[in-house]
């Protein structure tokens, strides 16, 4: 019965595929209707389609060594040592985690924007006439970047220390080795798969990166950018080049990091206990660690608290005035009164439950295929479920468009552009990693014994996969739905290219109402997304 | 094979059979074909070296795996294609293998869901409390497992299997997971416990010990076929083949000169055991000759290391003041048992 999984082929030829025709069948008809040379000949010949190819190059590089220079030093600081606050603050320390991208950037908007609080206060304080500065361009990206993504290295460098032998470092210094040899010769090498994992995330999230160019891009154009615009203006051909470029830097980046990524055995050794955190015992520097991480901590908040603040403002109140002179909760009043303004946020959660739901029901069955069934195209089966995390969340959204703006039956092609489903669907495509994997790791460390009891007590199938499959699995289940339900609710990029006016999501009400200047509207939807978010990964994260 | 073991051919009217069972892994990895028939009330001990197949036996028995060729009877009727959700065989995990989300009474209590006991729940509380209570578990229904010591896993485990009424118990390594101290008195308790029950039992073990106190009959097997079958005075005495003698119990190994001093036909290979071995006072005819090497103390005895004047050495149990190390000794033997060289 377990050999080879013989007679579990068909269900393993199936699933394949279905996720060869969601997820590997738009990505080639996209590159293949990318090929028509005139689309191509105006592409190579326009300077800005390179600048643009460039900058998204430029500005992920740039996010992963930002980044990796705030996420790390925290990590250490908060893995090794012991000050007040610690724990709660290191908590607090990933909470731009809870931000949805696009939600973030428009926190920051309304934070350090050129009228936002920072510089009306500045104003204020040195009666400016103008706003000190235009939060604009490649430095307002890239403090987008820096300030949502240093988390990816500061919780994977947190793992990694934690995992470390203090044996090792023990052996280190009794060799003679000093602090300084300690650190680049020993520590570092032995969480250097943990820095290239979230150096990995990094460049791949901020190649995808879509929110902060859209906002603050201004003339600035990155790839993503590039190819909505390109689409706005009907050049549809050059939006596929576009598309197919972005796909082809993603790939190539994802070949590079992988690469230097290697070697897990290097973690793999460690058995030993961690080393003990040590307290710091000289006043001043305890002091001023204690102070650095408060300050820290309500730098990060900020954010937060701006969104908090703005979603109180009344349309049309606020003007000149430092700090709003009027609070209320009109905004959110409208939100749940309005018809008009409750749609999105209904649209949202059903899309994002729906497409949670069909992620986490084929990243089970594969997980039943792959691991316990071992068919044949096991390993196919993985990579297609691994494939959409490769690729920036703009390439799907056109690859889907493309896949299904024609009706071919013959092809398996159906006119779905323009209708409702097209946008749940492609949820559920970028949902597949993250489920995919939570849910196969899940099955991994689940001993196979367990379910023969089960059968051995004379439970059926269905019964021993109700009683005992799915309750054993519910932590990873949890963890991959929330995580993709969160994705789903938040999502800005693949929404922008796919919405109809029926299923608009909130990302694009906030959109629309940031246009014709609703802060306040715009500021509640995001707080919505933020609580729905943080109430979801916490549920989630539950044991 | 051919003596002591009652193999094959005769499973008709036996409570268990197995029928030229036959698995195939690869072109070089086979199992059997293995026959075996087991009595009512019967425990079987497959004993073999790790990789010698019999655990896959155990499975085969359970349901986990499909034969390639032969059947499985149990009370005569086939049983080869019924799932091991309706095949009713009880099965205790070498980890046990408990539900970690579900609690002492409600792993018990999972076998009798499906089998029609439900009879408003105090039917069935009171055979999980039965369960329990036969292994000296009562009381423990509302107790987490992960609390629980590894014997007391280990007899939850049990009660679980037991509980259903299963036809037949198979247990894997049921005592490998327990502390060695331990392993002998719950070797003895797994052993009463079976037989007040009456339930027949095959059980997979590699150490000869734990075979040979809690099976009735043992099927010895290597590289995937069974070499021989029966009681632990019969394999002990009577190894059908080299394999057997040399895996049951300590044994010497001699060949060629060595062997013809014991009186062996050239080609012939000599087992002998190192309690038939004695230490004799002058050379004779048919005894061996060489110088102590090694002497280890167990209290009651000693066991001597003695290298032959032939350059083999060979292990002799006597008495601890029998010989010193560095002595000259000469070796007799009470009981020497002869294979073809090809057995080996």
């Amino acid at each position: 019965m377990t050999r080879g999984g013989g007679r579990s082929w068909p269900a393993g030829a199936a699933l394949t595929l279905l996720l060869a025709w969601l997820v590997l069948y738009p990505i080639v008809l996209l590159v293949l209707d990318g090929m028509h040379g005139d689309a191509l000949r105006t592409f190579a010949s326009r300077s800005g389609e390179w600048h643009a190819l460039w900058a998204s190059v430029w500005i992920s590089l740039a996010s992963v060594v930002l980044a990796a220079l705030i996420g790390v030093p925290l990590a250490f600081l908060f893995e090794w040592f012991d000050f007040p606050g610690r724990k709660l603050l290191g908590s607090l320390i990933a909470l731009p985690a809870v931000l949805p991208p696009f939600v973030g950037v428009i926190a920051f908007l309304f934070l350090y924007g050129e009228s936002g609080f920072a510089a009306r206060f500045l104003q204020y304080l040195f009666r400016f006439q103008e706003a000190p500065w235009h939060l604009q361009g490649a430095g307002a990206i890239l403090l987008v970047h820096a300030y949502s993504m240093y988390v990816y290295f500061y919780l994977f460098a947190r793992a990694g220390l934690a995992r470390l032998d203090a044996a090792t470092l023990e052996a280190a210094q009794a060799l003679g080795a000093g602090r300084w040899r300690t650190l680049t010769r020993v520590i570092l090498p032995l969480i250097r798969p943990s820095l290239a994992g979230a150096a990995l995330l990094t460049f791949m999230t901020s190649l995808g990166s879509f929110s902060a160019p859209y906002v603050f891009g201004g003339g600035f154009r990155v790839m993503t950018t590039q190819i909505f615009a390109s689409k706005q203006n009907g050049e549809m051909g050059v939006a596929l080049v576009e598309t197919v470029a972005l796909a082809l830097v993603a790939l190539m980046g994802l070949a590079v990091l992988r690469h230097t990524e290697g070697d897990a055995i290097l973690a793999g050794l460690g058995k030993g206990t961690a080393p003990q955190r040590r307290a710091l015992r000289r006043p001043l520097v305890r002091l001023a660690t204690t102070v650095a991480g408060w300050g820290f901590a309500v730098l990060l908040l900020l954010p937060h608290a701006t969104l908090l603040l703005v979603s109180l403002v009344p349309y049309a109140t606020w003007t000149t005035e430092t700090l709003p002179p009027v609070l209320g909760l009109v905004n959110y009043g409208r939100l749940f009164a309005e018809p008009e303004q409750l749609e999105p946020l209904v649209n949202s959660l059903w899309m994002a439950a729906a497409s949670t739901a069909a992620a986490v029901a084929v990243a089970l069955a594969a997980g039943w295929l792959v691991v316990r069934r071992r068919v044949v195209l096991r390993r196919v089966i993985e990579g297609l479920l691994a494939l959409p995390w490769a690729l920036p969340g703009t390439v799907f959204a056109i690859a889907l468009a493309t896949a299904f703006s024609v009706s071919a039956p013959l092809q398996l092609r159906w006119v779905l552009v323009g209708t409702i489903g097209i946008l749940p669907l492609a949820y559920f495509v970028r949902n597949l990693p993250v489920t995919g994997r939570a849910i196969l790791a899940g099955y991994r460390q689940l001993d196979p014994a367990l379910e023969e009891a089960a059968a051995s007590l004379g439970a059926s199938p269905w019964r021993t996969m109700r009683r005992v499959t799915l309750p054993l699995l519910r932590p990873a289940l949890a963890a991959g739905a929330s995580l993709a339900f969160v994705a789903a609710l938040g999502d800005f990029v693949t929404s922008i290219l796919l919405y109809t006016y029926r299923n608009r999501p909130i990302s694009m009400e906030i959109n629309a109402a940031l246009r014709v200047s609703e802060m306040g509207v715009a500021a509640a939807f995001g707080v919505v997304l933020m609580v729905v978010s943080a109430v979801v990964l916490g549920i989630g994260a539950r044991r | 094979m051919r003596e002591g073991g009652r193999v094959g051919g005769d499973g008709g009217g036996s409570f268990l059979a197995l029928d030229e069972l036959q698995v195939r892994f690869s072109d070089s990895v086979t199992i059997g074909p293995v026959s075996l028939s087991i009595e009512r009330g019967e425990i079987l001990a497959l004993l073999g070296p790790s990789g010698s197949g019999k655990t896959t036996l155990l499975r085969l028995l359970a349901g986990f795996e499909r034969p390639d060729g032969g059947r499985v009877r149990i009370e005569g009727e086939d049983v080869t294609g019924v799932p091991p959700a309706r095949r009713r065989v009880g099965m205790v995990f070498q980890h046990y293998a408990l539900f970690p989300h579900l609690d002492v009474g409600e792993n018990v209590a999972f076998g009798l869901e499906g089998r029609g006991t439900r009879d408003g729940g105090s039917g069935k509380g009171e055979a999980v409390a039965a369960a329990l209570a036969l292994v000296d578990l009562a009381g423990f229904e509302r107790r987490k497992v992960q609390e629980l010591s590894g014997g007391q896993q280990q007899r939850v485990a049990l009660a679980r299997a037991l509980a259903p009424a299963p036809r037949v118990l198979a247990l894997d390594e049921p005592l490998s997971n327990l502390d060695p101290s331990l392993r002998e008195r719950t070797r003895r308790e797994l052993r009463q416990l079976i037989k007040r029950i009456g339930i027949t039992a095959v059980f997979v073990t590699h150490e000869q010990d734990e075979a040979f106190d809690l099976g009735d009959r043992i099927a010895v097997l290597s590289a995937g076929r069974l070499n021989q079958v029966g009681s632990p005075e019969e394999l002990y005495e009577r190894p059908a083949n080299l394999f057997v003698g040399t895996f049951v119990g300590r044994a010497n190994v001699l060949r060629g000169t060595a062997a013809r001093a014991l009186g062996a036909a050239p080609g012939q290979i000599v087992l002998v055991r190192p309690e038939q071995l004695r230490f004799a006072a002058v050379a004779g005819g048919g005894a061996l000759s060489g110088v102590v090497g090694e002497r280890r103390y167990t209290g009651a005895a000693a066991f001597f290391q003695v290298t032959l004047d032939t350059g083999e050495r060979v292990e002799v149990q006597a008495a601890p003041d029998a010989a010193r190390v560095g002595e000259r000794v000469h070796l007799s033997t009470t009981r020497t048992l002869q294979f073809a060289e090809s057995e080996g």
